[in-house]
């Protein structure tokens, strides 16, 4: 290539990438190079002199201080890289280098560079760069979860199998003694406690009471399970029927009085004289219901009172409350008990037993119901649970 | 009324949403692709405060840690800035303090904001408007938004506090 050629090829080269633009020190634009508006891709009769900096490049607003500064130093100089411009005639972006330098009498020289051909490859890399690095980072966070969950499936195993293995312990306990006072084969430990032929049967019937309570309890944490599981897999299906909710919670009542009893609790139901006929799958409402009674059960202290209360007529709807004078919860520990797996320190460091599952269970199924739960508490005065449901809708004429 | 031009930059980790709340306050309207910004993009929109007008030129910059490093020159003369984090990613909240830090050695008297983004991604939260109290607490209590530049909440009035910040600091001087 002769120097004419090479000299011809480095002007094209500079005059596609470059422009420049003589600034006054009042940043008003003296006169501009011929390719001004091809590298700024503006209409070619538009006229930039007289055009205040500031205006045609918003860059340089806030930077006046500096650029007063500059012009007063000949090795300073003002550099912008990677100006982002959007081009809507081909919906690209043009990436601009700007540079302002100082020039003799007081005025600026504004070079512009179109750096889009490195531009737009520097924006591949980082978008791939970028959308791996935001990868890595869900991954990780996918990573942590998960191991959280599998420790908190272990923990869960291990109360569930804790839970399912005491109720067995009474039961089996008992069966024993009624083994024995059946077979009059006592042994003496026994017989020295008092127990004799008269109070036998009596004593058996008793025990039948703690056996028919245990199972009942056992009935209901496999229910749980495996209604935890139905959840999980998104199959939970109930079985509507049209229901009195006084006579449901009633009966229910009756089946959680002795549990109350052997805990020296006394659970009292207030049921209204009005029916309240709402559309239940009844399994479900039981469990709800001997959720909540239970635990008010296992967190009231000897002596203490429960109260199962039906409120009618609330929002079209019924409201049963489970009141009780036990432990009563934090601020933080209401926020998190309808929570899976959740249980207090204090149930923790307890012998109380639990899975965390009950509370998780009761709203997921009232929710179910078309209902919502709610919760009050102040710690060591008690805790009132409450869960409402809709009235059945009334049937159509036909 | 007078309007009075400042320069605010949006600082933060990448793909936290700084450009989509730019696009969002500027041009009202929301884009679900995720382009990343290198350099900077400039916008302008005007805010009323008070009796005046003002005209605030937003500096978006690239996202990351190691792109500022390299470039404070970007922040040059700017009156204050958003610090934008991910709601979603506690690991964004991290590097707010550097940014703040940035921003207060080029411009002592930047008015800051901090930004919790992606508040509409409700179950994926992983951070709290406390936990982004507790960062402001060194940072002289500046103000802080939970904002979706998706929904548009309250992407605005996070503006609108960094220029009523940057007016009333401004009477002060």
């Amino acid at each position: 290539m002769s120097g004419q050629n090479l000299r011809d090829a480095v002007h094209k080269r500079l005059s596609q990438n470059f422009a420049y633009a003589r600034i006054a020190a009042d940043l008003v634009i003296q006169e501009t190079s011929d390719n001004f508006n091809l590298i700024l891709q503006s209409k070619p009769e538009k006229i930039y002199t007289g055009v205040l900096l500031t205006e045609l490049f918003w860059e340089f607003i806030g930077a006046e201080n500096y650029l007063e500064k500059i012009r007063q130093d000949p090795f300073r100089s003002y550099k912008i890289e990677r100006i982002n411009r959007h081009n809507p005639r081909n919906d690209k972006t043009v990436y601009l280098n700007l540079q302002l330098s100082p020039l003799e009498e007081d005025d600026f020289l504004l070079l512009i560079e179109d750096d889009s051909e490195f531009g737009q490859l520097e924006q591949t890399l980082v978008q791939e760069r970028n959308e791996l690095r935001l990868a890595q980072q869900q991954l990780a966070t996918a990573n942590f979860r998960l191991r959280q969950l599998d420790h908190l499936k272990s923990l869960f195993f291990s109360m569930a199998a804790h839970d399912l293995r005491s109720p067995l312990m009474v039961i089996h306990g008992y069966a024993d003694l009624i083994h024995y006072l059946v077979n009059e084969d006592l042994p003496n430990e026994l017989l020295l406690n008092k127990i004799d032929a008269n109070s036998t049967l009596a004593e058996v019937n008793d025990y039948l009471d703690v056996i028919r309570v245990q199972t009942s309890w056992l009935e209901n944490i496999i229910h749980n399970l495996i209604d935890l599981n139905c959840i999980d897999g998104d199959k939970l299906h109930l079985d509507v029927v049209e229901r009195d909710l006084n006579d449901f919670v009633n009966e229910t009542v009756d089946i959680m009085r002795p549990m109350a009893k052997l805990n020296t609790l006394t659970l009292v139901a207030n049921i209204p004289e009005t029916t309240n006929i709402v559309s239940i799958d009844p399994q479900r409402v039981g469990q709800i219901l001997q959720n909540l009674i239970g635990n008010a059960i296992k967190y009231t202290p000897e002596g203490g009172e429960i109260h199962v209360t039906v409120r009618p007529d609330i929002e079209n709807g019924v409201d049963v409350a489970i009141i009780d004078n036990g432990r009563g919860m934090t601020e933080t520990q209401l926020e998190n008990v309808f929570q899976l797996y959740y249980r207090t320190d204090d149930a923790r460091r307890s012998d109380i037993r639990g899975s965390g599952l009950g509370l998780f269970i009761v709203r997921t199924l009232v929710e179910a119901h078309k209902g919502r739960v709610d919760v009050k508490s102040a710690l060591g005065e008690g805790s009132a649970f409450s869960f409402w449901l809709p009235y059945a809708a009334p049937a159509k004429d036909t | 009324m007078k309007t009075i031009q400042k320069k605010v930059c949006m600082l933060g980790s990448f793909a936290v949403g700084k450009t989509s709340m730019v696009k969002r306050f500027v041009e009202g309207r929301f884009d679900d692709r995720y382009l990343s910004t290198i350099g900077v993009k400039i916008s302008r929109r005007k805010v009323a405060v008070a009796e005046d007008s003002l005209s605030l030129i937003v500096w978006d910059l690239a996202g990351g840690d190691e792109f500022l490093r390299t470039n404070t020159s970007y922040l040059r003369g700017a009156a204050g800035c958003l610090i934008v984090c991910d709601l979603t990613r506690p690991q964004t909240v991290r590097s707010i303090d550097q940014y703040a830090e940035q921003m207060l050695s080029a411009n002592p008297a930047a008015k800051i904001i901090i930004v919790g983004n992606k508040a509409d991604l409700v179950d994926e939260i992983q951070v709290s408007k406390e936990d982004l109290q507790a960062v402001s607490q060194s940072l002289s209590s500046c103000p802080v938004y939970l904002t979706s530049a998706k929904s548009g909440i309250n992407v605005s009035d996070a503006f609108k506090s960094l220029a009523e910040n940057i007016i009333n600091g401004s009477l002060e001087n």
